[in-house]
């Protein structure tokens, strides 16, 4: 089956059974590879894209339901590396392996938007992604960072 | 129907009371219209097969990894464990010298050849209501297109009194209907394959219809008001099935009740739990005809009281931000389940279902809530593939306060009305059921 | 006849048309490119190579070829910062690619000449070998480049200088970038190489910490990792080996799946006998990277073939291994190992025996760590294209050298015929070095020859077919002097086949012990394959060896931290005591602490391999709580460490911090079961991993560092000491002294679940 779906403020078409999980769609089908496979199962976060602007882990979500929603992956948050968590990333030396980061970042940039100067607790609550490396600490710090970078 | 099992003791223990009283009552043979009758000539294998679909004979009478129907398949109860037992033809140890008749007993009666009584797990209370045809139809396949297989069957550790078997015939003499079905001429042929079906085959009621003291079926049909009320059974709510409430599987239409039970899925719900043993095993196989007289029956039943659900996106606005510290419920909420359910509760299409207005949600005993928590789901198999979106367990990752909290929120959000949940009902149920596996699971039948 | 087409968006892959029409796939620009806030150099141009190690081109880029896979740990970035210190280049034109084994084979071994087999992630980039390789290969460009414009300028090299990519020659104001002089610098023979700075003269070493360079790429989305190759023509397989590990194929219906959208074909694998090759060495043995029995659904996308696999009938026969019917029945043979004498000895000084015969204080204590699994973020998978004579593998392993060796074997191929492109890697932990993924990922595409292959095992079939932490046990006996001090020890351990012994004998503690014995067995007849995480072997006898340390300082009624000062000190390196003592000092030790929290203190060191002043030491003191429904939390955790010195301040603070959350990880939560021979867990929602909510603060302490020219690895040495120390703090709130891993396991209150 044929679908259209709205990818980083593209019309992108995807052929695939409408059960296919949105994370395959991106990865496979339209080669969006910075969404990353952790799990299958929405327990690690690495698939982490945003649907209407909510963080949302793909690889639980059947492109079928992807119809008619704006959805953004880390290739469309700032295709030049711009943005301020992208920024920040790098002076921080936050990524290890980098291979969790896209859905951390995803995550961040969603929690940033619904709560601007979030506290420990709402990081704890909205950055629920597995680091293998352990690069947390890092994490908590750079959306400190960021946030207030962000308010000035 | 190994979720049957559980009930055993309550009733052998019942059983046994009537101990004192005739026993050559009860290891008496009862009629059966094939007595002295020859089987009819071989039937078409699709015909039997499809007769031991509807019934879900495979379910219980096979394991994972053992041959069709050599039995073997341990039932838990409180008094020991019973094996579902080998019914492939095979001479020493299946069903191989069992006459159409004493197949017959078997199946309608819950009576084996040599007189013993067999345990209420086989569901012979609706199979009763097996016709004539059907019976002959399942007997001819047993007998001319299964594999024989010399298994033994396990020893059931069912201690001495509690094993004697002749005080369950009183048990019957109370409670077991024993006519076929009878067409009900006020209705029309639809609705009558419906009931039929539901009834006898694919004895739904076995988990969907409450149970008295002893462990009967409060109702074989349409007529008694608790009849697919909903029950709890071993550690899952099997919700009412009463077609116009407002609520639950009331809001279902005929078509979305269909396509749960021939894709497993509709925009209300995924099967789970024992259900999903049901339909990988069973209505998955089922004609849509069949399936749709199904529905029709089960949407003419009277409603049951039930208050209406109505949506309330206010828990979804809670979820972007705003979720009070000690609401353990909604942290657990958006850290476990947000990313599939939704932070509205509503689900992904039909894929994930929704947990707002959800029938096991709203249902009264929260048991399959917790349940599918703690185990989560095994893998729906819809039209030969396994689908991709499962429930994960949370026995390992989340404590009984947390699965209790969040049970408590997704029962009391999006305008649901369940109520609050224990840490101690979720121990109790931790420590009695076991996590459902990621493998899938499809039983053969050859 | 070859035309370059450029296929891929980003522009990295091209193909070359051959001949005989054949389709030959090259990346003609490293997968990895790219420094700080650069975009990737699109078409490098030609340039001077300079040693293997380095080429500059005419516009003055500068590519480093680094030979040790980026698992992480920044090795990319270090490379690039040995050259940047001699070679005075811009940092923004420095671009990493790394080394090829085909090219190591071609050129008779000019990388892993040096310092031992190529890319072998654990001889870290701060390694002599490999530094002095670098930096001697930067020089000797610095100093040509400078001859060849001196030359140019008629004026003495001397006075040449060079700063920031830019030749300069201050009496006549004359300046040059690199680039005007790469062609002349290669024709220059100097009379010797010039010898690399000294530690004394680094302008950019331990003066600079960079942050990896690969970090634009990753937070862009645009780092390719192994499962990101996209190749044209490929087609994707989604994989299953036998459940019960040494089980075999015995049929599969591929009629039930043949018309299930997308797929095309079903292949098996059997294992190839291992043996050894014979036309190049390979850095481990051929046996370690050996198949099991499988079975592949290739379809045009991934998750075609999964679903089709799923939906795909198989029957394995189990083999023996089925016969471990339960988790326990395995820990019962392993304990049971340890119970018993006649092990090997691994050390065995003076007599314990005897010393115990004539009683005093005997402490006797068993302990056990469980089966692990590295679950690393980015599951196992690897690309491979194998024609009749050409095999060309991408792949995000821990060991490209091993994966070349193994492609050459399973293909037959001439060596000259096989290419091997490292990708990033996402995640290791050891899980990705003996080479077994990409053996598995050859043996598929031999079944499909002619296009690329990318085989991805899903998430469950990672963590069941792995090559695991095995399960280890331990039976210690000890008795203690007057001095509350241990004057004898028998240490008997045990695990499954291939268990590392590392640390059971050449660590510290049995070193300073008068009378020793230490003897280890194997459980012979276990199944599950096993290979190194992170920390292989010293991740569990740090924690047998200081919780027994921790019972003894109890029987001696001394304070644990302080009973280590003393116990340790009878060690010659210093190093161990100085960092106990730092500890004390930083984490606030002996200070009030609320109701149920406690502090817990260990110590441990990783590579020291019996030897003094070696390795890593590295102590933690961990503060945690537990709760009163017996739940454990961690609130913080101070390590102090001595591995010499620090190359990369940053980077070091930034691995430990990872370190610790891995060591504290495995202590309380990890835990492989096993029913009928099968691994039963299969992802996170049953192998718990620590998040964001559940880590501690962490402090690190660069005050215990000796100044000790080691430069030691610093990836592994946290995961020993996090989880004794926890048990330690455990103790002092509950009076239980946990004995296995994971703690999580244990019931430490009233109720409350998990
Ligand atoms: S891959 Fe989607 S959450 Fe792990
Ligand atoms: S940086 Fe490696 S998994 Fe997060």
């Amino acid at each position: 089956m044929s679908f259209t779906l709205n990818i980083n403020g593209n019309e992108m078409e995807v052929d695939a059974a409408p059960e296919t999980p949105l994370l395959w769609a991106l990865r496979d089908h339209l080669g969006l590879t910075g969404t990353k496979f952790g799990c299958g199962i929405a327990q690690c976060g690495a698939c982490t894209v945003h649907v209407d602007g909510v963080a949302t882990r793909s690889c639980q979500f059947p492109v079928e339901a992807a119809v008619g929603s704006e959805i953004t992956t880390i290739e469309g948050l700032d295709p030049q590396g711009g943005h301020v968590l992208q920024k920040v990333w790098t002076e921080m030396n936050v990524p290890q392996c980098g291979y969790c980061q896209s859905g951390m970042v995803m995550a961040v940039a969603s929690l940033l938007k619904d709560i601007p100067e979030p506290t420990d607790a709402d990081i704890d609550l909205y950055v629920d992604n597995i680091c293998r490396c352990g690069t947390y600490p890092r994490v908590r710090a750079a959306i400190h960072r960021a946030a207030e970078l962000m308010k000035a | 129907m190994k979720k049957l099992g559980r009930f055993l003791g309550r009733l052998l223990l019942a059983a046994a009371i009537l101990a004192g009283l005739a026993i050559w009552y009860g290891t008496r043979l009862p009629g059966s219209p094939f007595d002295g009758l020859e089987a009819g000539p071989a039937l078409p294998v699709e015909t039997g097969e499809y007769a031991a679909r509807v019934s879900d004979c495979v379910a219980c009478h096979s394991t994972e990894h053992g041959p069709p129907f050599a039995g073997g398949l341990p039932m838990g109860t409180p008094l020991g464990t019973i094996h579902a037992t080998n019914i492939t033809p095979d001479p020493d140890y299946g069903i191989g010298t069992y006459t159409l008749a004493d197949f017959d007993r078997a199946v309608r009666r819950g009576v084996a050849p040599d007189g013993r009584r067999l345990y209420p797990a086989m569901p012979y209370t609706s199979y009763a209501k097996l016709t004539d045809e059907d019976v002959a139809a399942l007997y001819d396949y047993f007998m001319n297109h299964v594999k024989p297989v010399a298994q033994p069957n396990p020893q059931n550790d069912i201690p001495w009194p509690l094993s004697i078997r002749w005080p369950l015939e009183f048990w019957n003499l109370a409670l077991a209907p024993t006519g076929t079905y009878q067409p009900d001429p006020a209705q029309d042929g639809m609705w009558n394959r419906g009931a039929y079906l539901v009834q006898a085959g694919g004895h739904c009621g076995a988990c969907h219809t409450p149970r008295n003291a002893i462990m009967a079926e409060k109702g074989y049909d349409e007529t008694a008001p608790e009849f697919l009320a909903g029950a709890l059974l071993d550690g899952w709510y099997a919700p009412s099935l009463r077609g116009a409430s407002g609520n639950g599987v009331g809001r279902w239409t005929e078509e979305e009740l269909v396509s749960f039970l021939k894709r497993g899925r509709n925009r209300h719900a995924v099967v789970f739990g024992s259900m999903m043993e049901a339909f990988n095993n069973s209505t998955a196989f089922m004609t849509n005809e069949d399936l749709e007289a199904i529905a029709h029956y089960l949407k003419s039943l009277p409603r049951a009281p039930e208050p209406e659900w109505q949506y309330d996106g206010s828990t979804t606005a809670a979820l972007a931000g705003g979720i009070s510290a000690d609401s353990r419920g909604a942290q657990v909420y958006l850290q476990k389940c947000s990313h599939c359910h939704g932070r509205d509760g509503k689900g992904r299409g039909e894929f994930v279902p929704p947990l707002a207005g959800a029938s096991s949600v709203l249902a009264g005993p929260a048991d399959s809530v917790v349940n599918i928590t703690l185990n989560g789901a095994g893998r729906v198999v819809a039209g030969g593939v396994p689908d991709s979106y499962r429930m994960p367990p949370y026995r390992v990752t989340l404590s009984d306060r947390d699965i209790a909290a969040v049970a408590t929120f997704v029962r009391q959000s999006w305008g649901n009305t369940g109520g609050p949940v224990t840490s101690e009902e979720v121990a109790r149920l931790r420590a009695h059921t076991d996590p459902f596996s990621d493998a899938v699971i499809l039983l053969q039948m050859r | 006849m070859t035309e370059r087409i450029k296929l891929s968006r980003r522009g990295f892959i091209t193909a070359v048309v051959g001949a005989g029409g054949a389709l030959v796939m090259g990346i003609s620009r490293p997968l990895m490119a790219a420094t700080a806030g650069a975009e990737p150099w699109e078409t490098p141009s030609d340039g001077t190579a300079f040693t293997p190690w380095i080429k500059i081109d005419t516009a003055g880029k500068v590519t480093v070829y680094v030979t040790h896979p980026d698992i992480g740990n920044g090795v990319i970035t270090q490379s690039c910062a040995y050259v940047r210190e001699e070679l005075e280049c811009r940092w923004e034109d420095i671009r990493a690619e790394y080394a090829a084994p085909e090219r190591d084979h071609a050129m008779g071994s000019a990388y892993s000449a040096v310092g031992g087999a190529l890319a072998y992630f654990s001889g870290r980039s701060t390694s002599e070998p490999r530094r002095t390789a670098f930096m001697t290969a930067a020089a000797g460009a610095r100093e040509r480049l400078k001859a060849a414009a001196a030359a140019a300028w008629g004026v003495d090299a001397g006075e040449v200088a060079v700063a920031e990519g830019l030749l300069s020659h201050a009496a006549s104001g004359r300046s040059a970038p690199f680039g005007e002089f790469v062609q002349a610098a290669s024709q220059v023979v100097p009379e010797a190489e010039p010898a690399p700075k000294t530690r004394e003269q680094w302008t950019f070493l331990n003066k600079v910490d960079p942050a990896k360079i690969q970090i634009p790429e990753i937070v862009t989305g645009k780092a390719v990792y192994g499962i990101d190759v996209r190749l044209p023509g490929m087609v994707y397989a989604a994989l299953r080996q036998s459940p019960v590990m040494g089980g075999t194929l015995v049929s599969y219906d591929f009629e039930a799946i043949r018309n299930m959208p997308g797929v095309r074909a079903v292949v098996e694998v059997r294992p190839t006998d291992p043996g050894e090759p014979d036309r190049i060495k390979s850095p481990f043995p051929m046996g370690a990277a050996m198949n099991g029995s499988a079975i592949a659904v290739i379809a045009d996308h991934y998750w075609q073939a999964r679903t089709a696999l799923d939906a795909l009938p198989v029957v394995w026969d189990d083999g023996p291994g089925a016969k471990w019917k339960t988790t326990g029945m395995i820990e019962e043979a392993v304990m049971a190992a340890t119970r018993q004498p006649g092990g090997t000895v691994e050390l065995s000084v003076g007599d314990v025996e005897a010393e115990f015969a004539m009683g005093g204080t005997i402490l006797e204590a068993e302990y056990m760590t469980p089966y692990c699994d590295q679950v690393q973020m980015e599951p196992l998978n690897c690309t491979v294209m194998v024609s009749d004579s050409a095999a060309e593998v991408w792949t995000p392993s821990q060991h490209t050298q091993q994966v070349f060796a193994l492609t050459v074997q399973e293909t037959g191929l001439a060596p000259e015929q096989v290419k091997v492109h490292q990708t990033y890697v996402g995640g290791g932990f050891g899980r990705r070095v003996f080479g077994d993924d990409s053996r598995m990922a050859v043996g598929v595409a031999k079944g499909y020859k002619g296009v690329p292959v990318h085989v991805i095992w899903s998430r469950e079939e990672s963590v069941r077919q792995g090559r695991y932490r095995s399960i280890m046990g331990a039976s210690i006996k000890a008795k203690l002097g007057d001095d509350g001090l241990p004057v004898a020890m028998r240490t008997r351990i045990s695990g499954g086949p291939g268990y590392f012994t590392m640390g059971i004998a050449d660590t510290v503690l049995p070193l300073i012990v008068p009378n020793v014995q230490v003897e280890s067995q194997v459980v012979s007849d276990i199944h599950l394959k096993v290979g190194p995480l992170r920390g292989p072997g010293y991740n569990s006898t740090v924690f047998f060896y200081e919780s027994i340390v921790d019972e003894m300082a109890r029987a001696a009624q001394e304070d644990p931290l302080d009973y280590r000062i003393r116990l340790y000190d009878r060690w010659e390196d210093k190093g161990w005591v100085n960092i106990l003592r730092v500890l004390k000092e930083k984490s606030g030790w002996g200070q009030p602490l609320p109701a149920g929290h406690a502090r817990g203190v260990s110590i441990g060191n990783w590579g020291m391999g019996g030897r003094a002043h070696h390795g890593t030491t590295l102590g933690a003191v961990v503060h945690a709580e537990v709760t009163s429904h017996g739940e454990i939390r961690v609130h913080r955790i101070d390590v102090a460490f001595d591995t010499g010195r620090v190359m990369n301040r940053d980077a070091v603070r930034v691995q430990l911090e990872g370190g610790t959350i891995f060591g504290l990880n495995l202590a309380l939560n990890e835990k492989l079961n096993i029913e009928n021979g099968r691994i039963v867990e299969g992802n996170y929602d049953e192998y718990p991993v620590i998040r964001m909510a559940d880590t501690p603060e962490i402090h690190i302490h660069f005050e215990a560092l000796t100044d000790h020219d080691r430069y030691d690895e610093i990836g592994e040495p946290p995961v020993g000491p996090v989880g004794p120390a926890l048990a330690n703090a455990v103790f002092h709130i509950t009076g239980k002294q946990m004995r296995t891993q994971p703690f999580r396991e244990h019931d430490l209150g009233q109720g409350g679940g998990v």
